[in-house]
């Protein structure tokens, strides 16, 4: 707002509003003191890197610093669209992601269905308490378990495949097996915590529902179909957008643990890609613009996602 | 099975049981293989198959790993990690979301909007690389603890079970005079204990199972933690170089195979986790529980 286009008036009141306002902080100082510590937290370390987002359109050089090397504007944008690597970084980082919605996404739904089904108490904890162990521990030993697995020589199934008269595969290292590897490793290491959450929301329906649909003579599936899920749909809703949000985020962890130059043509993903060619080659500016192309892309796919869901109707399906 | 199945329900449920009999033993295998397998002789963990049980335990691998002293180094480094990251983050967080879960609280909602919004945008590897370059705390300790301090996930969790205590102790509590800071100190992180437990629990696993930011923000070997070294002797074949008993090949004695030592590596650093396990889960999934109420 420009000054002189405020009538004296009204800047009286701009003046008592931003009085009132800085008389409301003043009577919470205490708890802004509180909050201070932790902003200045998120400030740094959270907004702080944004600030070096610039980089992307400069020609970074460690001499100059952010601030002082030069721009060039789209150059590594252009760069990254023009170049072969980039277009299998990106249809990579697409497929995994796809095919991770298209069979993990469905996983812990559908264990949590199983397990909700379970009329022994002990056999449920049991059966829970496994599911979840692999969460807790971390790709680089999830990683190691898997390989030994597979392994071609000594590996369990290997073994089977060899007993059934076919010849060893060299699984992590074969193109064509890679992607289902990941795929089937990540549902192992996470379905068992993904259900927990839709486990919570099954809890929480109410028992009359089932007694009343009992009376009614519904089977098991009848129940299942017209009682649990309905009742889980809105979580599975959240849970689905957060996920749309994190498209191009096709799972570093797992990959970066897993992954090697034999597998790099179907596995090489931006996030991958971006941490070889901007750790390991030092090419920090254009790597800059790869994750940032990344972030916008993921931002605005959450906003999209939320939007339409909020235009559908109903509140409770949406993220905010 | 309740006395309501029909027989086409019964049928139902026996084919239940049956899947979650073959997802328990598809997420046992592996890790039951691997304790074998580290214990195993030679000639056996050359051999493939079904590995169930060993009849002559061999300890060979254990001793080479426990006989490291980088293994020994970076153990102590991820606990002191463990132990220091985890109270500043959870002191901080806790800090940060009591003032948040005063809906009175002026800017409130901008100010969980600006912490909510790191948790859709970032700016990325390389330009948080340059920040941790220039705030001078690469190779330190620090630099693994202070950048992920304060989520706004965990933030969100406490604010959100902060809402659900109830006002009047704290008005009382300023009637007798307490200040906020104290009224926080002594009467809500008393009250708080389920999402402090669960938090510093999902923080601590965090620190304890991180490596990304070790591998590279650390290029000193001294201050390696666990997850790194693993990283090292598992992933890149680095074995050599961390467990130098694998490099003498002279001796008499039949060594271990390279992954009977990788086997033992992986079982050792996975140990701390299963033992406290069964006390994990049970907070964890309050926390996500927690974490799934919208406010």
């Amino acid at each position: 707002m420009k000054e002189t286009a405020i009538t004296k008036d009204n800047r009286t009141t701009l003046m008592a509003n931003k009085n009132s306002l800085f008389r409301r902080i003043w009577n919470y100082k205490a708890l802004f003191l509180m909050l201070l510590p932790g902003l200045c937290f998120i400030l740094l370390f959270n907004y702080g890197p944004m600030y070096g987002l610039q980089i992307a359109f400069k020609d970074y050089n460690i001499g100059e610093g952010i601030w002082g090397s030069s721009w060039v504007g789209l150059k590594h944008f252009k760069m990254f669209f023009s170049n072969a690597s980039a277009l299998r970084v990106l249809k990579n980082t697409l497929l995994i992601s796809i095919y991770r919605l298209l069979w993990g996404f469905p996983a812990p739904i559908i264990l949590a269905l199983l397990i909700n089904e379970v009329g022994n108490k002990a056999f449920k904890r049991v059966a829970q308490t496994i599911s979840y162990l692999p969460h807790f521990i971390s790709w680089v030993i999830a990683a190691g378990i898997v390989i030994n697995v597979l392994s071609p020589s000594t590996g369990i199934i290997n073994h089977f495949l060899k007993a059934i008269g076919i010849q060893p595969i060299y699984f992590m290292t074969d193109t064509r097996w890679f992607r289902t590897i990941l795929v089937a490793s990540g549902i192992w290491k996470e379905v068992g915590w993904g259900s927990v959450v839709y486990l919570a929301a099954i809890s929480s329906i109410e028992i009359e529902q089932y007694d009343a649909a009992i009376v009614d003579g519904a089977t098991r599936i009848q129940r299942m179909r017209y009682i649990t899920i309905p009742s889980m749909l809105p979580l599975i809703s959240i849970i689905l957008i957060l996920s749309m949000g994190g498209i191009l985020n096709a799972g570093f962890d797992q990959i970066f643990n897993m992954y090697n130059p034999m597998v790099f043509e179907v596995s090489d993903i931006i996030d991958t890609y971006v941490y070889r060619i901007g750790l390991v080659q030092m090419n920090y500016s254009f790597s800059t613009a790869v994750g940032f192309f990344k972030s916008t892309v993921g931002l605005t796919l959450i906003l999209i996602v939320q939007f339409i869901t909020k235009q559908l109707g109903n509140s409770e399906y949406g993220l905010w | 099975m309740n006395r309501h199945d029909s027989k086409s329900d019964r049928i139902v449920v026996f084919i239940d049981y049956i899947l979650l009999i073959i997802l328990i033993l598809i997420t046992l295998y592996p890790f039951w293989d691997l304790v074998v397998l580290s214990i195993s002789p030679r000639n056996e963990a050359l051999s493939s198959g079904l590995r169930l049980f060993t009849l002559n335990p061999d300890f060979q691998a254990y001793k080479q790993v426990f006989e490291s002293p980088e293994v020994w180094r970076s153990f102590y480094n991820s606990i002191i990690r463990v132990i220091a990251g985890t109270s500043i983050s959870v002191f901080f967080t806790a800090l940060t979301a009591y003032p948040l879960s005063k809906k009175d609280l002026p800017l409130n909602k901008i100010i969980t909007g600006l912490i909510l919004f790191t948790m859709m945008f970032s700016g990325g590897l390389i330009p948080g690389y340059l920040l941790m370059k220039s705030l001078g705390i690469l190779d330190t300790l620090w630099v693994l603890i202070l950048p992920g301090a304060v989520g706004a996930y965990n933030i969100i969790i406490m604010r959100n079970f902060l809402r659900t205590l109830p006002d009047s102790l704290e008005e009382s509590a300023k009637i007798d005079g307490a200040k906020d800071f104290t009224i926080w100190w002594q009467i809500v992180l008393p009250l708080s204990t389920p999402v402090l437990a669960t938090v510093t629990l999902w923080v601590a696993v965090g620190h304890w199972n991180a490596y990304f930011d070790a591998l590279i923000y650390i290029t000193d070997r001294s201050k390696y933690v666990l997850p790194v070294l693993l990283r090292r002797i598992l992933l890149e074949n680095q074995i050599e170089m961390y467990l130098p008993g694998q490099a003498d090949t002279s001796g008499v004695i039949v060594k271990p195979t390279e992954e009977t030592v990788k086997a033992a590596t992986i079982v050792i650093s996975a140990i701390p986790i299963i033992m406290v396990y069964p006390f994990l889960q049970k907070h964890f999934t309050k926390g996500i529980v927690l974490g799934a109420v919208k406010g």
